[in-house]
């Protein structure tokens, strides 16, 4: 699998990289009525506007720094009122692609926690990488919320 | 929204003190050959990107981002363009396996036809070498003035494991066609070069006909009979 990396805070973040349509760079947003907090704004992808929700203000953390390596992340997601959308995903030093194997994939010997959004894996170079599941991060109330 | 600024220090600029840039006294280099492949080079080039995006740079992206994708046509097809006197012929890419200089064809005795002209020793094996005017009937037609045979070449092309040679009296280069720009050649019952050229594209203002190759080597194999 091959997996993005950023940073969230002060973990570092793999997201598989078959749920990505594009990483964008940090563009201007624009700041309409905000549903949320963690919404940082919206943009036009592609001329379609599309909500970008901040992953450290949603992880309770502090709002990611418009640094060249803060990158928008554009996943499609998909709820029972809104089948198919696309939305952005602010994250931090978005620089890196890594591949993980299945065997690393099933080595983590800290109890899994099925609930979880994160899985933290064990990479070489990379010490611990918290796998994103997107649909636990992001269950439908919040996607309605945001892109509502 | 707050900046943050970047907590990471950029390193010591190794790569032109003791790297490739340097004296190449880094003891890191008998094992990584070249500073681009260095780690410590690696993580030097990101912290180029933990600046702060200006705004004129967000502006642009976003109106870049706003635009529609412009991507690339997926239905293309690679291929060789050369000359044969006035004739501006394409043939696909991967049939080629090599360009060589010319060299002697030496003659069959009793096996020569108009197409099949010979053989040519290429690395230590004998190839079969035709003529692709023949085998297309082009009309020779004067050359162009100013036109001259500059570069004559040989070609080995090859299609499931047969191999064969033919001179062209220059390789122009390469060409990545896509579908839509490709017009079929109108069949003339007169003109019987129209068999093996099945389509044609217009290629800095000249006119390029493209060589079917499944037709080309199939005509091949019945010049041989």
């Amino acid at each position: 699998m091959l997996a993005l990396l950023f940073t969230i805070g002060t973990e570092r973040f793999g997201l598989d990289a078959s749920e990505i349509v594009e990483v964008a760079p940090y563009v201007e947003l624009l700041h309409g009525s905000q549903p949320h907090d963690f919404v940082a704004g919206e943009f036009s992808y592609r001329g379609t506007p599309t909500p970008i929700i901040d992953l450290g203000l949603l992880t309770g953390q502090s709002a990611c720094p418009p640094l060249l390596s803060t990158r928008i992340i554009l996943v499609r997601r998909a709820s029972p009122k809104y089948p198919d959308r696309i939305i952005g995903l602010l994250a931090e030093k978005v620089t890196e692609t890594v591949t993980i194997t299945p065997a690393q994939l099933h080595t983590t010997d800290q109890q899994i926690d099925e609930a979880a959004f994160k899985t933290p894996l064990t990479l070489d170079g990379y010490g611990t990488v918290q796998l994103l599941h997107l649909d636990r991060l992001l269950p439908t109330v919040v996607l309605d919320l945001v892109l509502g | 929204m707050t900046v943050t600024p970047s907590t990471l220090t950029p390193p010591e600029i190794c790569w032109r003190s003791i790297g490739i840039w340097g004296d190449a006294s880094c003891p890191k280099l008998a094992e990584e050959i070249h500073c681009h492949n260095c780690p410590v080079y690696i993580q030097s080039g990101r912290h180029q990107l933990e600046q702060t995006a200006s705004d004129e740079y967000r502006r642009q992206w976003a109106e870049i981002m706003a635009r529609p994708k412009e991507t690339q046509p997926t239905d293309t097809v690679s291929l060789a363009i050369f000359r044969l006197g006035n004739h501006v012929l394409a043939l696909r890419t991967s049939v080629f396996k090599r360009i060589l200089e010319p060299r002697p064809i030496h003659p069959i005795p009793h096996r020569n036809t108009n197409v099949v002209l010979g053989l040519v020793a290429l690395q230590g094996e004998l190839q079969l070498a035709f003529s692709l005017p023949e085998l297309l009937r082009l009309k020779s037609e004067p050359l162009v003035a100013g036109r001259k045979r500059i570069l004559p070449r040989m070609a080995l092309i090859e299609k499931q494991g047969e191999r064969w040679v033919f001179p062209v009296d220059e390789m122009l280069g390469l060409h990545l066609l896509t579908s839509d720009s490709a017009m079929a050649v109108p069949s003339d019952e007169n003109d019987p070069s129209t068999t093996y050229l099945t389509t044609m594209f217009e290629l800095d203002g000249r006119i390029v006909n493209r060589i079917d190759d499944e037709l080309l080597f199939a005509g091949l194999k019945r010049s041989l009979q």
